[in-house]
């Protein structure tokens, strides 16, 4: 008998039978389409830009499974065009199309009779972890939760090597890179090839309301990659308080990351904050802010998250390694469904190696290259940058967003010192 | 809270509603599922689209002749998105771009969820409680002043 996925076929096309007839026949389902159109234009140095045109479908629909459970789909194809200059060859034709599915999951809760409830969860969605900087990233697995009083337990883990490469968004050593770039360079439009295969668990504890409304969590992260040569194995324990204190709200986050790669194994940290005020008006001032460093003295060391994230809003390839922003911004809601605001930042960089240095791609991490970043630049400040940022939802089913940011690079960290621009409009349309 | 909130309600509507619909909330608030006859008159009294002497049964017909109830059977429970298809009509809103085009229950539970009016983790498919159908019902009150004109 021929056999799919180390299951009999039989009993694979019956469990599909299943999963698809049942839930239609019993429970009504709820549908609906998203549609997004990303238009952003990118300036770097003295006359390079970048457009970039993204058009996005998705297909939501979920089913009530009894009054404890449900199910929830998604299913995504995409468009993306873009344009260089000076030109580049494309990587991928021009235009491409995906396609995934980026929800498959159900999930449900088990009330105990004076014990609590249990949250459960099995299948496909967006897996973000508590700090939203270290994975951030669709992953298939499986959850179990138990709320008790104002405590809640879950222990949870996940596969990454069924996700397509576009929405794995993970890339942590070289060889995740060589496997991407075989991706984009092999030329099929249609193509589909699962990310990096990865093991990832998480053990979460939070409690609400522990002192004065304030709210505390913590989390464990384990990584391991199965992949067969240059492997990143990583942890993260994260331990966070939230709450209000008068009109402020804050967040404050910490981070401690162990790395263990084929050469070496070594340490690191990473910190953040968010707080804003709330004026009796529509304003709201807020700050925040990161900083990441490494632990451990060798020169290739420094904080790598699992997914690749960065801190700025213009410069995309700047990651989180050894880097540190602040920043300070307003905003207001002058109507009931329209925000903007505006917001200026500082980047530093924490070592005297930056992302460009050769040690920053050492021992089998994948750091891309900063545009214009001087490689021997040893100070630590890189620049200033400020963004507008708007959005409008006129209707139910219209939204618009856009953002205009800058960076102003500092002359010696950077090899060409213009304004480096980004200028972004969304358009959703919901039917 | 819930019954600070019934007995509010059982102090206010009887100027609003007329003398029996204080029997008829307080038999509402405490019912698991609201019926097409109970939210029909819920509603159509509640704006004066008909006459607080007015059966259930009456107020579902006359919502069935106006073309706002999508059910033959007054004893049937309504879910989110039908409640919100008749709150949009009794009210006289207007929806949004879907909603004007094709006037029905899958639209006017969008556009009563992007109004604030539903609770955000409502379901459309979900049959809803009769005090949180008379809690949206005030919420949507507040916002939109009756008018007995706005309907003929």
């Amino acid at each position: 008998m021929k056999r799919i996925l180390n299951v009999p076929r039989t009993t694979f096309i019956l469990v599909l039978f299943w999963l698809f007839t049942v839930p239609t026949s019993v429970f009504s389902w709820n549908w609906g389409f998203d549609t997004q159109d990303v238009s952003a234009v990118t300036h770097s140095g003295a006359t390079d830009w970048n457009a970039l045109q993204f058009n996005q479908v998705l297909l939501h629909a979920s089913t009530p499974l009894g009054p404890q459970a449900s199910f929830q789909a998604v299913l995504g194809t995409s468009l993306l065009s873009t344009e260089h200059n000076p030109y580049l060859p494309p990587t991928l034709p021009d235009p491409y199309i995906t396609g995934d599915v980026l929800q498959f999951s159900f999930q449900g809760v088990i009330p105990l009779p004076q014990a609590g409830v249990i949250d459960w969860f099995a299948g496909r969605r967006l897996k973000q972890d508590l700090t939203g900087k270290i994975l951030n990233s669709r992953l298939d697995g499986v959850g179990l939760g138990w709320y008790t009083g104002r405590q809640h337990f879950s222990l949870q883990g996940y596969y990454t090597g069924l996700v397509g490469i576009p929405n794995s968004q993970i890339t942590m050593s070289s060889q995740d890179y060589l496997n991407e770039m075989i991706y984009y360079t092999f030329g099929n439009p249609f193509l589909f090839q699962p990310t990096s295969q990865r093991l990832i668990g998480l053990l979460d504890y939070s409690v609400s309301q522990i002192f004065l409304h304030q709210n505390f969590s913590a989390e464990l992260l384990g990584q391991y990659d199965l992949g067969g040569a240059g492997t990143l194995h990583t942890t993260y324990l994260t331990l966070e308080l939230t709450g209000p204190v008068d009109r402020l709200t804050y967040r404050f986050y910490v981070t401690g990351s162990a790395l263990i790669g084929p050469l070496s194994t070594s340490l690191s940290a990473l910190a953040g904050f968010h707080a804003s005020w709330q004026f009796p008006s529509q304003w709201q001032l807020f700050t925040d802010g990161i900083y990441t460093t490494r632990l451990t003295p060798g020169a290739g060391d420094g904080f790598l998250p699992i997914t690749l994230s960065g801190p700025s809003d213009v410069l995309t390839s700047l990651t989180l390694w050894n880097i540190a922003k602040v920043s300070l911004g307003i905003s207001s809601q002058p109507l009931t469904h329209m925000s903007c605001g505006v917001k200026l930042g500082a980047l530093f960089q924490t070592t005297e190696q930056n992302q460009n240095s050769s040690s920053a791609v050492s021992d089998a991490i994948y750091q891309p290259y900063v545009p214009y970043l001087n490689a021997a630049y040893m100070q630590p400040y890189l620049g200033s940058e400020a963004s507008l940022f708007g959005s409008w939802n006129p209707t139910s089913e219209w939204s618009f967003a856009t953002n205009l940011a800058g960076f102003l690079p500092y002359s010696l960290a950077f090899t060409d010192s213009h304004w480096e621009w980004l200028a972004a409009l969304s358009v959703n349309l919901k039917i | 809270m819930k019954r600070t909130f019934a007995i509010i309600l059982f102090l206010l509507y009887p100027f609003a509603c007329g003398a029996q619909t204080p029997a008829f909330l307080d038999k509402l608030l405490t019912s698991p599922t609201i019926t097409w006859g109970q939210a029909s008159y819920l509603v159509l009294v509640g704006t004066n689209n008909i006459s607080s002497e007015a059966s259930p049964q009456q107020c579902f017909d006359r919502a069935k002749q106006l073309g706002w109830a999508v059910s033959d059977a007054p004893e049937r429970n309504l879910n989110y998105s039908q409640y919100s298809f008749l709150l949009m009509k009794a009210f006289g809103l207007h929806g949004g771009m879907w909603y004007t085009l094709f006037p029905c229950p899958r639209y006017a539970f969008q556009d009563l969820r992007f109004k604030n009016v539903l609770p955000p983790q409502a379901d459309p498919d979900e049959s809803l409680t009769g005090a949180e159908a008379v809690r949206i019902f005030d919420r949507l009150s507040e916002n939109q002043p009756l008018s007995q004109e706005r309907h003929s």
